[in-house]
């Protein structure tokens, strides 16, 4: 069942002289919702856009179910856009809007009569049939821009950070609504966003890129918790980098020894360790724990987050709740060994 | 303060007054005066009366120039607007070097003094060998109603969301079905109203057409014809039509325009 949909293989492209995807490859599995997840100008929306047809590769190939797309016109392609400003045509109603696909194919009145009504049930927009786009709410546009899509079937539904322009609480209920509709449809989505957030909330899997480049392919878990290189680790939440030396389960931070139970790579010359899993300690209870000052401490209601600087004067975050700590107080931190990741620095 | 305020803004409504007076002082007298009983413009009238229309619908000149101006109105505008919304449409989409450029040229007939258009078609279209006659007049006027088309309707595509004409081909529409069913609704009441405007334009033109048109008249040719022996009160009574027709035909483009 876990048959590859899309397949794209040694991508490259540019704009002029800058290289935007350089020997890309990168496959889709049937069913999955995958996310493009990276900064902006990483390369996401360039290959999305090389899926649904607009952009063409200077190289290489995009197969979907092994047949070569690169030749086939985007409205000829069996893949589905929602676009990140909605693109709801003003001038017809909801209904209109998802009847539209249809319509250009010629597909029977009472079959798009029936199709539609279905795709109107599934998104609850039943009540809003009737009225223009203009009338609704950012959410409501969202689900016709979503439904429009849908009601053709598509092999694929890419989705362009669709919920960019929703505000939080209804962006994390929509999150949750996407990934239900997902699972009962069983369409294959490909997702791009720049919210690492959102990424680990919705995805199967996640594809990180930066520069045009993976960075790494994993599920959510995987790429939060075992991330292969600085980047990953310093974009999705937030780390303390240390750079050393690796040496038979010890991480050599000048004079400092961080045990580690190894988690990444053996030559590794930094470690990246997430502030949740530092420990503060009041006391120097182990021999290897790092002496500390707190520098700021900020509430974040659950937790505190805890500014601390070490001797040689690098910054440190960690989580705490110990009540405390405050400003110019002495600590000592130890860190979760098997929490930490070790990683090759990388040339900024 | 509050008292000054109120004084600057009534010096300033009466200067709005004064200044609307004076544009349109001159055409309420021509319409009151097209319903004078009298032969001779005079004030104070000597009663009201409907004859100045019964003699200009008698007037067989004026009638016959009336839908020669029609004829060349309503057919230079589908011109224009047939080269002129497609156009518009390759422009928005299309970038190419001068985009910019064409722009500004497509107006340039607008701009121009009318007695220089009006010489160089004649000397163009004399070398193409169109003679002086009705289709010179078209061409004449075409060329430079696209000056009022293809300016507005491209405003209006470039106020369009441009992702939804990748939203129509995405949703299966080639590029034609893009066109007649998402790009042309969306820029509808643009056409219409740069049609109106061009309507207008060409009913009263007088410069273009008067190098072109050889011997068959148009109206404000002919009305203009009819004003040398002094203003008789039947060019009143058409006067007062032309201006009825044209505020509709403006009113309406203007409220095309506020419309989304």
């Amino acid at each position: 069942m876990e048959k590859t949909l899309i397949q794209l293989e040694h991508i490259h492209k540019s704009y002029g002289k800058q290289t935007i995807i350089e020997d890309l490859s990168l496959e889709v599995r049937d069913g999955e919702f995958l996310t493009l997840l990276g900064p902006s100008g990483c390369g996401k929306t360039t290959l999305l856009r090389m899926i649904n047809g607009f952009e063409t590769p200077d190289k290489g190939e995009v197969l979907l179910d092994g047949v070569n797309q690169v030749a086939i016109q985007p409205n000829k392609r069996e893949v589905n856009t929602v676009f990140q400003s909605y693109a709801l045509f003003p001038h017809l109603t909801v209904r209109e809007n998802i009847e539209f696909s249809l319509k250009m194919k010629k597909v029977d009145k009472n079959e798009i009569k029936e199709r539609v009504d279905e795709v109107l049930e599934l998104t609850n927009l039943e009540a809003l049939a009737s009225r223009k786009p203009g009338k609704l709410s950012g959410g409501q546009q969202q689900r016709v821009a979503i439904a429009r899509s849908l009601v053709n079937k598509p092999k694929v539904l890419l989705l362009d950070e669709p919920l960019g322009a929703l505000d939080l609480k209804l962006r994390k209920q929509m999150q949750i609504e996407l990934k239900k509709m997902q699972r009962r449809l069983g369409i294959t989505y490909v997702y791009v966003t720049h919210d690492q957030e959102e990424a680990l909330t919705i995805s199967d899997r996640i594809v990180v890129l930066n520069k045009g480049n993976i960075e790494q392919i994993g599920e959510p878990f995987e790429i939060y918790h075992s991330p292969k290189t600085e980047f990953v680790a310093s974009f999705l939440g937030e780390s303390n980098f240390f750079e050393g030396k690796y040496e038979n389960g010890v991480f050599h931070y000048g004079d400092a020894k961080i045990p580690v139970e190894a988690n990444g790579t053996k030559d590794a010359n930094l470690l990246s360790v997430r502030p949740e899993y530092i420990n503060i300690n009041l006391g120097k209870t182990e021999e290897n724990a790092l002496e500390a000052m707190v520098t700021e401490v900020t509430y974040l209601g659950q937790t505190n987050r805890i500014e601390l600087k070490l001797k040689d004067g690098k910054k440190v975050y960690a989580l705490s709740e110990i009540e405390e700590l405050e400003k110019g107080k002495k600590v000592f931190l130890t860190f979760h060994s098997k929490e930490c990741t070790l990683l090759k620095k990388q040339e900024q | 303060m509050v008292k000054k305020k109120h004084m600057s803004n009534i010096l300033i409504a009466l200067l709005a007054i004064l200044v609307l007076v004076f544009l349109y002082l001159p055409i309420v007298i021509v319409i009151v005066y097209a319903f004078n009983a009298d032969t001779v413009n005079c004030f104070p009238m000597n009663g009201f009366s409907l004859k100045w229309f019964q003699v200009m619908a008698e007037n067989k000149d004026l009638i016959l120039a009336l839908e020669h101006s029609l004829i060349i109105a309503v057919v230079s505008t589908l011109i224009a607007c047939i080269l002129g919304v497609p156009g518009a449409y390759a422009m928005y989409c299309y970038n190419f070097p001068g985009k910019e450029l064409l722009n500004r040229i497509v107006m340039l007939p607008l701009i121009l003094p009318g007695i220089l258009t009006g010489i160089a078609m004649l000397t163009f279209f004399k070398a193409l060998g169109v003679t002086q006659g009705m289709t010179a007049v078209i061409l004449g006027h075409s060329t430079f109603l696209i000056a009022t088309v293809l300016p507005q309707v491209y405003a209006r595509l470039r106020r369009m969301d441009h992702n939804i004409i990748e939203a129509a081909q995405d949703l299966g529409a080639t590029g034609f079905q893009t066109f007649v069913h998402i790009i042309l609704p969306n820029v509808k009441t643009a056409i219409i109203s740069s049609a109106l405007l061009s309507f207008t334009l060409s009913m009263d033109e007088i410069p273009v057409t008067y190098f072109l048109n050889g011997v068959f008249s148009t109206l404000p040719i002919q009305i203009w014809g009819m004003t040398r022996n002094g203003i008789t009160p039947e060019v009143n009574a058409i006067s007062s039509i032309i201006f009825a027709v044209s505020l509709v035909a403006i009113l309406i483009s203007n409220m095309l325009n506020k419309e989304d």
